[in-house]
């Protein structure tokens, strides 16, 4: 199995949700066990909700894509500030893609969509110095720090890749597939 | 002793904890052990050792101490 042409992930932009679809984001959005991981633990309301999704409409700055694994949601990768194919990359993923130990394989396969569907060509973001879980993802997907930019706030440091480098040597990585692919292989297609 | 070895030197490059901080140490209790982290060391133990595991004892490696139980499994004495 190639991870990174997997007909098992479906990718789907917020515009284009179902309602079921995109309260089924909404539920998982707001699992404890998923809050417990963002910058902001807050419990996201219904209506908080259906306004962000619309206001997705018509809003050339964003894109939110949710992403499939075999048929289940496993969760969302986002860019915001879009300008000039350049986006600050964002992502959550579900309770149960972490239980399975696939998170690594659903932010890569957002961050592919969004170089190779949607054209991006650079994902930035900020990590915190002393996350070592975050630095530890980024670097396997291929951010390495950024020297210009956007600045980010104390604390943290800029991280950045571009469409190039993740076709010619993230997607290429074949420590980082043989990783992926294992946690297929063991998952199954269930 | 040797086996011994391996398994710490596995712990230790894919956890990023000193070996004298592995007994006692359960899945996320360091920010080293994490989904991610988890995957790298479940990869390294079959590299290291030549086995496969399955999900349901990735599933349940909880523990450093746990792991020797669950690789014994797999005819890996440590």
């Amino acid at each position: 199995m190639n991870v990174s042409v997997s007909p098992l992930y479906t990718f789907k932009n917020f515009t284009d949700l179902t309602e079921q679809e995109s309260d089924e984001v909404l539920y998982g959005r707001n699992d404890p066990e998923v809050r417990r991981w963002m910058t902001s633990d807050r419990v996201i309301s219904a209506d908080d909700h259906r306004r962000f999704m619309s206001g997705l409409r018509g809003n050339p700055h964003a894109a939110y894509v949710r992403i499939e694994r075999a048929g289940c949601f496993a969760g969302v990768y986002s860019l915001n500030d879009l300008a000039a194919g350049s986006g600050l990359g964002g992502f959550w993923v579900t309770a149960y893609t972490r239980e399975r130990l696939l998170p690594l394989n659903v932010v890569f396969q957002g961050m592919d969509y969004m170089f190779r569907a949607l054209g991006i060509e650079r994902i930035y973001g900020c990590q915190k110095q002393d996350n070592l879980s975050a630095i530890r993802l980024n670097a396997l997907l291929g951010l390495a720090l950024s020297e210009s930019g956007t600045a980010c706030a104390e604390g943290m440091q800029q991280i950045e890749i571009t469409k190039q480098h993740w076709l010619q040597s993230t997607a290429q990585d074949a420590k980082l597939l043989k990783l992926m692919n294992r946690m297929e292989a063991l998952n199954g297609t269930t | 002793m040797e086996q011994l070895k391996k398994y710490n030197t596995a712990f230790v490059e894919t956890v990023g904890v000193s070996e004298d901080q592995l007994p006692g140490l359960v899945y996320q209790a360091t920010s080293g052990w994490d989904s991610v982290g988890h995957m790298q060391l479940m990869t390294q133990l079959e590299d290291a050792f030549g086995i496969a595991l399955e999900m349901e004892d990735i599933l349940e490696f909880s523990g450093y101490e746990k792991g020797m139980d669950i690789l014994r499994k797999y005819g890996v004495e440590i």
